[in-house]
């Protein structure tokens, strides 16, 4: 399940950051009402985008890395297992 | 079970991505920035309801020393630390635009860092005591004290003077919101998906730390035997 997990959470980050480079590069984005925008955000739509960037990606990069020591973890408790059996069919 | 709580999971997370990006407006004063909020504060709630979980768990496990208390107190302690970091860093990547500091000792923040520092104490205890039931008591008590400091962090902007704004989720939320509709379903949406989320990789972690405990059984009695 854990590469699963991975797979959709690195499917969830390519999303984020391609969101979010297409606000970065693309001056003439139009945000969903612009009508609230205040007129100096207005001017600078991408004002503090890089705050935004940094937070989608360290978040989706700390998630993956919680991932990533679960599926170790995992891996090393199927080969404590075939270790295990190894020494009780041995003893046996 | 768990593979509906995966699908959802998945398919809430892509809505979620969807509406903060996508669909909800820019709020006028914040601009971009005040975008971390969907995540910044669904993150501070799974945070809060974590240490519960670990203090409940610690409880029930110390009245009735059932291992399977202290595997879901283990498990939430260690998503708990997950989120409570992310609270802290997605916290001060926002405070840099808005007030111009990375951190400020806020009560909000400090009471945030007092959780971290118990969560952190919480797995230290665990890891530097010797395997069996001690070890697990004293973090357990250390979860207890942890529990206090929940509502402390989500009273702190009634209690005390602080730059983070209004109630806007749980019981004291206030109803006339200064969020718009779009945002506030935005909101809720983002809620829904990290509770959905911190659920699934929850069950998911309890098992494992169930066959962690397994395992040291059948080490112990390979040895022994």
């Amino acid at each position: 399940m854990y590469p699963l997990i991975s797979r959709f959470l690195g499917l969830v980050s390519f999303v984020s950051i391609a969101a979010v480079s297409m606000l970065v590069l693309e001056k003439s984005f139009v945000f969903a009402d612009s009508a609230l925008v205040g007129e100096a955000k207005q001017n600078d739509p991408d004002a503090n985008l890089k705050y935004l960037f940094t937070v989608f990606f360290l978040v989706w990069a700390i998630f993956f890395g919680y991932i990533f020591f679960l599926s170790r973890r995992l891996k090393e408790m199927r080969n404590e297992v075939a270790m295990l059996k190894k020494i009780i069919s041995e003893k046996e | 079970m768990k593979t509906i709580l995966f699908a959802a999971s998945c398919t809430f997370m892509l809505v979620t991505v969807y509406m903060v990006f996508m669909w909800v407006p820019t709020e006028q004063n914040l601009g971009v920035s005040q975008r971390i909020f969907y995540v910044h504060v669904p993150l501070g709630w799974i945070g809060m309801v974590s240490i519960f979980v670990v203090g409940i768990a610690s409880v029930i496990h110390l009245l009735t020393r059932k291992n399977l208390w202290d595997s879901i107190a283990y498990s939430a302690a260690e998503l708990g630390v997950i989120f409570a970091t992310l609270i802290l860093i997605t916290g001060a990547v926002w405070a840099k635009p808005v007030w111009g500091v990375w951190w400020s000792w806020d009560p909000k923040l400090t009471t945030t860092l007092i959780l971290w520092f118990v969560y952190v104490g919480y797995l230290m205890v665990r890891s530097f005591s010797t395997p069996g039931s001690q070890g697990r008591r004293y973090a357990s008590v250390v979860a207890l004290i942890g529990a206090i400091d929940a509502p402390v962090i989500y009273l702190a902007s009634i209690w005390w003077r602080t730059a983070h704004p209004n109630l806007n989720i749980g019981p004291l939320a206030e109803s006339d919101s200064d969020l718009d509709g779009k945002m506030y379903i935005t909101f809720i949406v983002s809620l829904v998906t990290f509770t959905i989320f911190y659920v699934y990789v929850m069950l998911e972690r309890v098992q494992m730390r169930k066959c962690e405990d397994d395992l040291d059984e059948v080490h112990q009695y390979v040895s022994l035997n």
